[in-house]
C-alpha cells in the first residue's frame, strides 16, 4: 500500500511495483490509508508492506504509523518516504515503528531494492 | 498500463491543481496573515510540488520549489512573518511554476531557466531574514568560522537485531568521540519497550548528536561504513549553523524545541506541554463567547466535512468519458427505436414486453444522466482564479475592490468550464477596469470607497447561469444611442428598449469604438465574449442602471453532449434547431411578408421587420410548402439581430445527443452536428449563426452578380 498525497508519487510507485507484479493499493493521506486498511482487514487481505509519506493533510505519516501499529497490520513493514531535509521526520517515523525509509525523489531500482528487502 | 508519459501527464495535472489551490490559499493568507491553517496548506502544496517534480526529474521546478519550501518552512515555524510583499513574491513564484509546467522538463528555454533562478534567488534572500521583533543574532552561514572546525549532525538509529551482525553500537560511539568533541547528544528511548518485554539480544536506542571536529566529513563517515546500509546513519555538515560555538538556529526556535533537541526533555514531555495549550474553541467557551452545544455542533460538522471530503477519486482520461457519453447516447436511441418498432408491430399489446421496455428506457436514461454528470466539475477553481485577476488589476489601478463569489459548487461540463474562462475574465476585467470608479469618485457619489464585484453561478430551468455584476457607474444609455446614430444603426431621435440598446455593445464594429470604451467603460471586445459564449450554445444579456452598476448574465447549457432541440420538417427532412435560440414560432398572416429591393424578403413581427430566410431554398431541399402563409416561421435570436426562418412544420421538442459531423463526416457550414432520431434517421442540427452567415453571405453574392 502506498500512502501519499501526491498523485504523481502514488502513480510512480504504482507503476514500478505493478511492473514487478505486486498488487498496489493507493491512499491519499493517513485517514484514507486507515480506511483502506479497514477495508482490507474486513476482506481478510494480507498486506506485505506499507509505504507512506510523512507530510500529508488530515493525518500525517507519523500519526498514520502510530495508528497502524495499534491495529491488525502492526507487523507489516512500513517504509517512510522523506525528503533530504526531513532527517528529524525520518527519526520520528523510525520511532513510530517504520522499518525503513526512502529519500524522495527515488529511482525505480531504489524502490524495488528496498521493497524486495522487506517483502519475501 | 501507465507509462512514463502517462505519469508525466498525471504530474502536470496534479501540479496545475496544486498551483491553483496554492494561489487561492496565498490570496486567503493575504487577508489573514497569521492564519496557521492556511500557512500549513500553502507549505504542504509546495512540499508536494517539490516531491512530485523530483519524481519526474523536472529539476528546474524542483530547484526553485526547494527554495520556496525553505522560506515557507520559516513562515510556518513563525521565524518569518508573512507580509504583503512576501506574498507577492510567492505569487510570482506560482506564476513561474505555471509557466514552467507548460514546458517539457528537458526542454525549458534558457530565458525561463534564468527567470527561475532569479526567483529562486529572490526567495533565498528570505531564508536568512529574521522576523521583526525577535532579537536574533545576525545570520548568514560562514563556513570558515571556527578555524576549519566543522559541526556535524549525526543521527544514529540501529536495527534492533544489530547485535546479530556482530556490531556493538557502543564501539561506534566511542570511536566517534575520538574524532573530536561531542557538543550535543540526545538519546531517543522512544522505542524502549516496558522492562518485562525487553529482549536482551535486541537493541532499542537511537541517538542524534552534534560532533565538533576538524577532521574531514569522510573520515567520520568511514566509522559507519559497515553499518550504513543496514541502519539509519545520517551525517550532515551543519557548520553554517554555528557561530562562536553557538547554534544560530536557536534564535528562531521555540524554547521547547531546544530543550528537546538538547535532550533535556523528552519528546513526550514536550508534546504534553504543548497539548496543555488551549485551543480557540476552548478559550471562546471559557469566555462565554459561544455555547458549548453550538461549538459541539460545529465540531461535528467539521468532522463530517472531513469525512465526506475523503471520498476517493479516480482520474479518467476525458477521451474515454466522451466515448462513454457517445455510446450511452446511442444506447438510449437504440432503446427508443426498439420501442417505436414494438408499437408498430403485432406485439404492441404485449404488456410484459411493454413494461420491460419502458423500464429499460428509464434505466438507460438514468445511465445517460449519470454518465453526463461524470463530466461535470465545480466552477470553483475557475472562480478562485479570478480573485487573483481582480487583486492584480485593482492594485495596478489603485482601486479597492472586493470580489464576492457564490455558487462555487455549481457544476458545469468540463469543456464549458475550460472555455468559459476567457469570456469571464474579460467581463471581470471590464468590471474592475471600467465599471468601478476610482475611490475618490465613489466617495463623491456617496458610494462605499471599496467597489464590489460579484461572481455568481447557479442552476435555473435546466441551464447554468453565471453572473458578473459590479456596483460601478453603469452603462450610459445616451452615449450608446448617440454612437448608434453615428454608426447609422438607428435613425436619429429613435429610442430603443434597454435590452436592444445594450445588445449593440456586442456588435463587432460598435464595441471597439474608442469613444464608447472611454465613456461608457464597456465594450472592449464584447463581441468576442458573445461569440465565445454562443459557441458553447449559451447566451449573454446585460442589465445596467446608471450610477448603480452593471450585470452580465450568461446562460449556459448543462452539457455540450445534449442539446434541447426543436424538430422541424422541411420537405422530407427533419432538422433540429437549438431551443435556446428560438424566440417564437408563428404562422405568418396575409401581407406580413414584404419584399424590399436589395434587402430580400422581410417579415413583420411585432412591429419589427425581420429578414425572412426560406430554409428549403437555403439548403436546396424540395418541398411542397412554398407559401409562407401555409408554412411556419420561426423567429430566431441570431448574433446581431432576430431572423425569421421559414420551415414546413414544427414537429416538437426533444433532447438530442449531438454527434459530431466533423469526426464522422466532415464540417458542414451552418450545422453544429447531427443527431439520430428515434426511428434511426439522421437529423441535422442547425447552427443559427451559421444559417445567418450562410443566408446573408449568399444574398450579398447574389446582389453583387445581379
Amino acid at each position: 500500500m502506498i500512502v501519499d498525497d501526491s498523485a504523481t508519487l502514488r502513480a510512480s510507485v504504482n507503476f514500478v511495483l505493478t511492473e514487478a507484479e505486486y498488487t498496489v493499493i493507493q491512499a491519499k493521506d493517513g485517514l484514507d490509508g486507515l480506511a483502506k486498511l479497514r477495508d482490507l482487514q474486513s476482506a481478510g487481505t494480507k498486506l506485505d508492506m506499507i509505504i507512506t509519506d510523512i507530510n500529508m493533510p488530515n493525518l500525517d505519516g507519523i500519526g498514520f504509523i502510530n495508528e497502524v501499529k495499534k491495529g491488525e497490520y502492526k507487523y507489516v513493514p512500513i517504509l517512510v518516504l522523506t525528503t533530504e531535509a526531513e532527517n528529524a521526520k525520518k527519526m520520528e517515523g523510525k520511532a513510530a515503528g517504520a522499518s525503513g525509509w526512502l529519500v524522495k525523489p527515488f529511482k525505480p531500482e531504489q524502490l524495488l531494492w528496498v521493497v524486495k528487502k522487506f517483502v519475501r | 498500463m501507465l507509462n512514463k508519459d502517462g505519469l508525466y501527464h498525471i504530474f502536470v495535472e496534479e501540479s496545475r491543481e496544486l498551483l491553483t489551490g496554492l494561489e487561492a490559499d496565498l490570496l486567503e493568507l493575504e487577508k489573514d496573515l497569521q492564519n496557521a491553517e492556511t500557512i500549513n496548506r500553502v507549505f504542504r502544496s509546495v512540499h508536494t510540488l517539490k516531491g512530485s517534480s523530483g519524481m519526474v526529474e523536472f529539476s528546474v521546478l524542483t530547484d526553485f520549489t526547494h527554495e520556496f519550501e525553505n522560506v515557507l518552512s520559516r513562515v510556518r515555524s513563525g521565524e518569518l512573518r508573512a507580509t504583503q510583499k512576501l506574498i507577492s513574491i510567492f505569487l510570482e513564484a506560482v506564476d513561474l511554476g505555471k509557466r514552467l509546467l507548460d514546458q517539457r522538463p528537458d526542454r525549458v528555454p534558457e530565458a525561463l531557466r534564468l527567470e527561475a533562478s532569479r526567483v529562486a534567488e529572490g526567495l533565498k534572500r528570505y531564508q536568512g531574514i529574521e522576523a521583526p521583533g525577535e532579537n536574533a543574532a545576525k545570520k548568514g552561514p560562514d563556513p570558515k568560522d571556527g578555524f576549519n572546525e566543522k559541526y556535524i549532525n549525526i543521527v544514529l538509529k540501529f536495527r534492533p537485531d544489530i547485535y546479530r551482525s556482530g556490531t556493538d553500537p557502543l564501539m561506534l560511539l566511542k570511536e566517534l568521540a575520538e574524532q573530536g568533541e561531542i557538543v550535543r547528544v540526545r538519546c531517543d528511548v522512544g522505542s524502549l519497550p516496558p522492562l518485562d518485554q525487553i529482549q536482551h539480544d535486541k537493541f532499542y536506542l537511537s541517538w542524534e548528536l552534534v560532533l565538533k571536529t576538524s577532521k574531514p566529513l569522510s573520515a567520520v563517515e568511514n566509522i559507519f561504513i559497515f553499518v550504513r546500509d543496514e541502519n539509519t546513519i545520517m551525517l550532515e555538515d551543519i557548520s553554517g549553523r554555528f557561530k562562536e560555538g553557538v547554534d544560530l538556529q536557536y534564535a528562531d526556535k521555540k524554547l521547547g524545541e531546544i530543550l528537546e533537541e538538547e535532550g533535556i526533555i523528552g519528546q513526550q514531555e514536550l508534546e504534553e506541554a504543548i497539548r496543555g495549550q488551549k485551543r480557540a474553541g476552548e478559550i471562546l467557551l471559557e469566555k462565554n463567547k459561544v455555547d458549548s452545544e453550538v461549538l459541539d455542533g460545529v465540531l461535528r460538522r467539521q468532522q463530517r466535512s472531513k469525512e465526506l471530503s475523503q471520498t476517493s477519486t479516480l482520474r479518467v482520461d476525458t477521451g474515454k468519458l466522451d466515448k462513454l457519453v457517445n455510446l450511452v447516447g446511442e444506447m438510449v436511441i437504440g432503446v427508443a427505436r426498439m420501442n417505436q418498432i414494438l408499437q408498430s408491430s403485432a406485439l404492441s399489446h404485449n404488456r410484459d414486453l411493454n413494461d420491460t421496455l419502458d423500464q429499460l428506457e428509464r434505466i438507460s436514461r438514468d445511465v445517460q444522466e449519470q454518465v453526463m454528470r461524470v463530466r461535470m466539475i465545480p466552477i470553483e477553481a475557475t472562480f478562485r482564479r479570478f480573485q487573483r485577476v481582480v487583486r492584480d488589476i485593482a492594485n495596478d489601478l489603485d482601486k479597492k475592490i472586493n470580489l464576492y463569489m457564490s455558487g462555487t459548487e455549481t457544476e458545469l461540463d468540463k469543456t464549458v468550464i475550460e472555455r468559459i474562462d476567457d469570456p469571464l475574465k474579460h467581463l471581470i476585467r471590464n468590471a474592475v477596469d471600467h465599471g468601478i470608479e476610482r475611490p475618490e469618485e465613489r466617495l463623491k457619489r456617496g458610494k462605499p470607497v471599496e467597489g464590489s464585484v460579484w461572481l455568481r453561478a447557479y442552476q435555473q430551468e435546466g441551464k447554468i447561469i453565471v453572473e458578473v455584476e459590479d456596483d460601478g457607474h453603469g452603462i450610459d444609455r445616451d452615449r450608446i444611442l448617440r454612437k448608434a446614430v453615428e454608426a447609422g444603426l438607428i435613425a436619429k431621435g429613435t429610442d430603443l428598449p434597454a435590452q436592444e440598446l445594450y445588445g449593440m455593445l456586442f456588435l463587432p464594429g460598435f464595441s471597439t469604438a474608442k469613444k464608447v470604451t472611454e465613456l461608457s467603460g464597456r465594450g472592449v471586445g464584447l463581441d468576442v465574449v458573445k461569440r465565445n459564449i454562443e459557441a458553447l450554445r449559451g447566451s449573454i444579456e446585460v442589465y445596467s442602471e446608471k450610477d448603480n452598476g452593471t450585470l452580465f448574465r450568461i446562460k449556459l447549457p448543462l452539457t455540450l453532449a445534449i442539446i434541447d432541440g426543436m424538430r422541424v420538417a422541411v420537405g422530407t427532412e427533419i432538422l433540429t434547431l437549438p431551443l435556446l435560440s428560438i424566440i417564437e414560432a408563428v404562422r405568418p398572416g396575409p401581407d406580413s411578408i414584404k419584399t424590399i429591393e436589395g434587402k430580400g424578403e422581410l417579415m413583420e413581427f411585432r412591429g419589427e421587420y425581420l429578414p425572412l430566410i426560406r430554409l428549403y431554398e437555403l439548403l436546396g431541399f424540395e418541398t411542397a410548402v412554398t407559401d409562407p402563409e401555409e408554412a411556419i416561421v420561426i423567429i430566431l435570436e441570431a448574433s446581431t439581430r432576430k431572423i425569421a426562418l421559414m420551415v414546413d412544420d414544427v414537429i416538437g421538442q426533444h433532447q438530442a445527443v449531438i454527434k459530431s459531423l466533423d469526426t464522422n463526416y466532415r464540417r458542414i457550414e451552418g450545422t453544429s452536428g447531427a443527431t439520430i432520431l428515434g426511428d434511426g434517421r439522421v437529423s441535422i442540427i442547425l447552427d443559427v449563426h451559421g444559417i445567418e452567415t450562410l443566408a446573408f453571405g449568399r444574398r450579398r453574392v447574389r446582389e453583387g452578380t445581379a
